[in-house]
């Protein structure tokens, strides 16, 4: 970041392409939307180099990164009347069986299996209440420790563990009813 | 229907670290979900745009800076030309720190009052110590280097063996401070330097008696000149080995190899600084030794149109005649001039002065352009031949003389710093 911040666009690739997927995620299990999602992604990153200038290496640059996201996030379900988040981008992109000669896990069954698995993470994460799936999507997609989501988040130390507690037992819950 | 189990710590660290079931099945899920490729472009192409935005200004940052450099020096330079009143001062103060000439007017100012208090007191008590009488002079005006008072500065400077003949030297001192006070007291007086020059067109060849009123006139004017301006003998000089040998026994401040004495300061110790030879003296055009009776007689009849007074004279011990001429009036300015004459030869061997009235030392040093005596004695016969000088008769009435041999000039003294009669003579042997 400190590269790109005296004008090296390389180095500013190199950062979008090691986070943009787990970023674009991030955004995504937040919003439940592509569209959203993609526009938040870009609002970030546009918010990331407006504040290239000022940034200062005090933490992780995922640190960074992801408590803009996470602001960015907030702001727009706070904008949204509340409501469950649509699992239809989801079960579109379910993903085709493989052939057959594939390994075990990807056999037909085996994929089925895991396939519902993925459904049911994926409804169970959007049912979990938002801080709570964005503890569990921090740790997940950003990486960070409770330390540093408790930073992203704004909340306690404890208080982030408790979020991942109670995540983790609906999530575990979801993969249990397969 | 009971509460789900929250998970332990174990379970906890087990999902920090990657290792739960859950995570697993999210990772899974997740690796197949990908960012939409048709995000990268807007997102590289906003990144990209402050970059370039930043290279643009960067490569116009120093012709920019150049170009406006260049505005302001001629916006500037355009101002100093449209505006002189302005100019002069700010360039001056920028570019002449200390104005030369006001810079030599405020060193120039330093002796003014020093000038004017000895104006304002000519007869001012000379000062007592060598010290005081050697800083004199360097309050008035510099002198010319080929001036004797270049060798007297030079010398104070190199002859620290000076302080330690500093009461001998104390009287001689005095009487140059007080000559040196005398010339900045002057108000009419010409420069110092042109002092002897004058008195030199006085004394050689007379030939100012030509004119109308030439006795008076150049009377007076030496006289003021003498007077008024009396400039310190130098003080270096290199004896005459023969001189000192026969001064040896005499309170002489001469030596065998040579010696250096020094009117302000009696004693210096630098052998050949000034070349010493015993050269013939000179009074006006005749060189003695070489003139004859008859062209000095010639010279006075026709060229000064005075008629001499011819008569005999005898030697000290009697042994020695000579032809004398008188010329008690208008011949010297300075007074009544006696030429003697080898009674064999017809030769000029002597020419002696009387000065009427009596002048300084420093005056008569500067008028003669001598440098310094070889000897300073008191009561004793002078010269090489004294016996058969002129003047070795007249000890008696001379208690003191300088012996400048190098000039072939004798100073008689009638008292200590009043030269009373001046003797030209021939070399030696």
């Amino acid at each position: 970041m400190m590269q790109y911040r005296h004008g090296t666009l390389a180095a500013f690739e190199q950062l979008y392409r090691r986070h943009k997927n787990p970023l674009y995620r991030y955004l995504l299990r937040g919003c439940g939307q592509a569209e959203t999602a993609g526009e938040l992604f870009q609002d970030v990153w546009a918010s990331l180099v407006r504040a290239r200038s000022s940034y200062q290496p005090r933490a992780k640059f995922t640190t960074w990164l992801y408590t803009l996201a996470h602001h960015r996030l907030i702001d727009h379900l706070r904008c949204l009347p509340r409501q469950p988040i649509s699992l239809s981008v989801d079960d579109d992109e379910t993903p085709t069986p493989a052939a057959l000669w594939a390994a075990e896990h990807e056999r037909p069954d085996a994929q089925a299996v895991a396939a519902e698995q993925r459904l049911n993470i994926r409804r169970a994460l959007a049912a979990l209440p938002i801080e709570q799936r964005e503890a569990f999507l921090l740790h997940e997609e950003g990486g960070l420790t409770l330390d540093e989501i408790a930073v992203v988040s704004g909340v306690g130390r404890e208080t982030v563990k408790s979020r991942l507690r109670y995540a983790l037992v609906k999530l575990r819950e979801a993969l249990a009813d397969v | 229907m009971s509460e789900p189990e929250l998970p332990d710590d174990r379970e906890l660290e087990d999902f920090l670290a990657g290792r739960s079931a859950v995570s697993r099945a999210y990772r899974a899920d997740a690796e197949q979900q990908a960012a939409p490729a048709a995000l990268d472009a807007p997102v590289l192409a906003r990144a990209e745009a402050p970059v370039a935005q930043a290279r643009r200004l960067q490569r116009w940052r120093l012709p920019m800076t150049l170009a406006a450099s260049v505005v302001v020096a001629v916006g500037v330079l355009r101002l100093a030309v449209n505006e002189p009143a302005v100019r002069a001062p700010s360039m001056a103060d920028a570019a002449m720190p200390a104005h030369p000439e006001r810079a030599r007017g405020d060193l120039a100012a330093t002796p003014e009052p020093a000038s004017a208090e000895a104006k304002a007191a000519p007869t001012a008590p000379a000062p007592a110590s060598a010290e005081v009488a050697e800083d004199a002079p360097a309050t008035l005006a510099p002198p010319p280097p080929e001036s004797p008072f270049a060798a007297r500065a030079g010398e104070s400077r190199v002859a620290p063996e000076a302080l330690l003949d500093k009461k001998r030297s104390a009287t001689a001192a005095a009487a140059e401070a007080r000559a040196n006070v005398a010339i900045a007291a002057a108000p009419e007086s010409e420069p110092s330097a042109a002092a002897p020059a004058t008195l030199a067109k006085v004394t050689d060849g007379f030939s100012a008696a030509n004119s109308p009123a030439p006795a008076p006139k150049l009377r007076s004017a030496f006289a003021k000149s003498t007077e008024q301006s009396a400039p310190p003998a130098s003080v270096q000089l290199q004896g005459n080995s023969a001189d000192a040998a026969k001064s040896a026994s005499a309170p002489s401040l001469a030596s065998a190899r040579g010696v250096i004495v020094s009117t302000a300061a009696a004693v210096a110790a630098a052998p050949a600084v000034i070349p010493a030879p015993n050269a013939p003296g000179r009074y006006g055009p005749f060189v003695l030794g070489a003139a004859t009776l008859a062209a000095v007689a010639e010279h006075y009849q026709s060229e000064v149109g005075i008629e001499p007074v011819v008569g005999l004279s005898a030697g000290a011990d009697g042994r020695a005649r000579y032809r004398v001429l008188e010329y008690a009036s208008g011949a010297d300015p300075r007074g009544a001039a006696w030429f003697y004459f080898d009674a064999e030869r017809e030769a000029l061997v002597s020419v002696a002065v009387s000065l009427r009235p009596a002048l300084a030392t420093a005056a008569i040093e500067a008028q003669e352009m001598l440098s310094a005596p070889m000897q300073i004695q008191a009561d004793a016969p002078a010269g090489c031949n004294a016996p058969d000088r002129p003047v070795a008769n007249i000890t008696g009435r001379y208690p003191q003389y300088r012996v400048y041999s190098q000039r072939g000039v004798y100073l008689l003294l009638t008292a200590p710093d009043v030269v009373s009669e001046i003797g030209y003579f021939p070399p030696c042997g």
